[in-house]
């Protein structure tokens, strides 16, 4: 009974997890890697193991940065066995098409490379501190601020020098 | 933030937002009325997963939830269809089946007349009890409560139609819309299943009522792939179970097979043994069977096909041992599901060098090819360099192995699981890592 118990809490507690983040992940893994049609199933699976092991991932204080990883890890690893390179995360002449505002923004992106944009994204677009993006991606939080301010750098290069 | 930090922040959220919720696609111009039914389900430790990504059927002229064939159809994503659906009931019913769990229907056309739906459901839905035993393909089907006809199943990378005759369910999946329509074909003429009408402008379509019984060949247990590549086929009794793979045996005992002087990929699912091999100097054959009746499928996947395929000859296990570390890879067959469902093919020489490296460090001999293809599929997914990671899948590898905890394994663990890792995929560890050696070497 206390098994079956504290089973239905796991479950009630990633459920919430799920709820809350598989959406903004999947989004965050497409800008990150480039293949929205990937994406979704990057976070299924990192989302699947982590239910396997959701009394310790759970207990982290990001587990959704885990799960970014993860998805990171097993979308890395599916294009290394397609042997494919990354797709453009935005269409640009969808986005062209329909009115995208800030199109060079996007495209200055994509020419980052992923270990840069991965940082990018978790940083600007999940909105996580640069300790939680270092945790996310298992590296130090200098390695963060240090990927973030070349990334910046190239983009603004990229962008006309603003900065 | 500076301006340009803004401008990120501003720029993500807003092509963020621009990923469509479901991707549509337009490799259906409009919505299609597709009779017939889908599934594309797998089991895994008692958890349906999904291979493919769309399922369209139709319920018959019914209204949902009063019978008809409205069945199972579930996706992570994708559906390919034009124009975006409308939802139409979060909890169908469907006969002999409760509601799924957080299950969407979409609906193309009038409610309660005929119309094409497409079901979504959440991954980690446990579909178990409604579906039965995932390794019986019956019981994975719908109980004939219709005029069931055919199905399309459409995915970013694949196709697939299946049709049922006398009973039996036989499906054929390709790459391309072209490609499914070259299956028809050449199921049709070259297996002589019987006849079929190809109508309007959408190929994958076969009329089943077109069909006439063929011959009583048994050719539920094929796999072909066209010599000309592009696309595969396969006939199965039923849907191809599960799709964690693993190397091909006899009994425990693991096979190697040589085609044409080259090492085939062999592998097994749940049920049955695999052999894929290349012909022609890219495509890809193969062969499946229950009881790796190894003769006989290739005889029949050339009297069907009219091609040649080439010398082979089962090998024994001491030249199994010989090959080398690579494992050839599946190749475009339609297998991406296989491929990428978690689990990583080891050779021979590989398992024997996990399962030492294993059983000197922890002090347990695991052999099972099973249990080496997800644990090295893990580390390498989950990041075995990081120590979490390292100690997390020990904790997991060592219970598992023993029946119980046992902290005192665990270093060593630790340090097998990186090892193994470092020696099967070097290539996913992030820059320094290896050089940085497994945990027990960086700890003070």
């Amino acid at each position: 009974m206390i098994d079956d118990d504290r089973a239905a809490e796991t479950t009630a507690g990633f459920t919430s997890f799920y709820s809350e983040w598989r959406e903004p992940l999947r989004r965050a893994v497409a800008l990150a890697t480039g293949d929205v049609m990937t994406a979704g199933e990057a976070v299924d699976e990192a989302m699947t193991r982590a239910l396997a092991r959701w009394d310790r991932i759970g207990s982290y204080d990001t587990p959704a940065g885990w799960v970014y990883r993860v998805a990171l890890n097993w979308s890395r690893g599916l294009f290394r066995k397609r042997k494919r390179e990354l797709l453009t995360a935005i269409d640009a002449d969808g986005a062209r098409s329909d009115s995208l505002p800030d199109v060079d923004l996007i495209a200055a992106v994509e020419r980052l490379s992923i270990r840069h944009r991965a940082v990018v994204i978790a940083r600007f677009y999940v909105d996580w501190s640069t300790a939680e993006v270092a945790a996310a991606l298992d590296v130090a939080e200098g390695t963060v601020k240090s990927r973030l301010s070349r990334a910046l750098d190239q983009l603004a290069r990229d962008l006309g020098g603003e900065r | 933030m500076t301006g340009l930090e803004e401008r990120v922040r501003v720029g993500l959220h807003d092509a963020a937002d621009r990923i469509p919720e479901r991707m549509i696609t337009s490799r259906f111009p409009e919505p299609r009325s597709v009779p017939g039914w889908i599934k594309a389900v797998a089991a895994a430790a008692g958890v349906l997963v999904v291979i493919g990504g769309v399922g369209l059927f139709r319920n018959g002229g019914g209204p949902v939830g009063t019978g008809g064939i409205v069945r199972l159809a579930l996706t992570q994503d994708v559906p390919a269809l034009g124009g975006v659906p409308e939802v139409v009931n979060s909890s169908v019913s469907t006969d002999g089946f409760d509601p799924l769990p957080d299950m969407t229907v979409w609906q193309w056309g009038d409610t309660g007349a005929p119309a094409t739906w497409l079901v979504e459901t959440r991954l980690d839905a446990d579909l178990t009890a409604l579906l039965g035993p995932s390794t019986e393909g019956e019981t994975l089907h719908p109980p004939a409560p219709g005029p069931v006809e055919t199905l399309v199943l459409a995915d970013v990378g694949w196709y697939a139609l299946s049709w049922q005759d006398s009973g039996t369910w036989h499906v054929a999946f390709g790459f391309d819309e072209t490609a499914v329509a070259e299956i028809a074909e050449r199921l049709l003429s070259g297996i002589r299943l019987g006849q079929a009408e190809l109508r309007g402008d959408l190929p994958v379509l076969i009329d089943p009522r077109r069909l006439i019984p063929g011959p009583p060949v048994e050719l539920s247990e094929l796999f072909y792939s066209s010599p000309a590549g592009g696309f595969s086929v396969a006939l199965f009794r039923g849907w191809p179970y599960g799709v964690e793979a693993s190397l091909a045996r006899i009994g425990d005992e693991v096979i190697r097979i040589m085609v044409n002087g080259e090492e085939a990929v062999t592998f097994s699912d749940e049920v049955n043994s695999w052999v894929m091999w290349t012909v022609d100097g890219g495509s890809t054959g193969a062969v499946e069977s229950s009881d790796l009746d190894i003769e006989t499928l290739i005889e029949v996947a050339e009297s069907v096909t009219s091609v040649s395929l080439g010398e082979w000859r089962v090998l024994t296990g001491i030249e199994s041992a010989d090959l080398s570390s690579t494992t050839p890879p599946l190749g475009d067959t339609g297998f991406a599901a296989l491929e990428d469902s978690g689990v990583v093919h080891l050779t021979i020489a590989q398992l024997r060098d996990v399962s030492e490296i294993w059983g000197l460090l922890v002090g347990v001999e695991v052999t099972d090819p099973d249990s080496w293809g997800r644990r090295v599929a893990d580390a390498c997914m989950l990041g075995v360099w990081n120590v979490d990671v390292a100690e997390l899948l020990a904790t997991e590898y060592v219970s598992q192995d023993l029946g119980r905890a046992d902290d005192t394994r665990l270093p060593a663990a630790t340090e097998a699981i990186w090892s193994i890792a470092a020696s099967i995929c070097p290539e996913a560890f992030p820059e320094g890592a290896l050089e940085a050696g497994p945990p027990s070497a960086r700890q003070p």
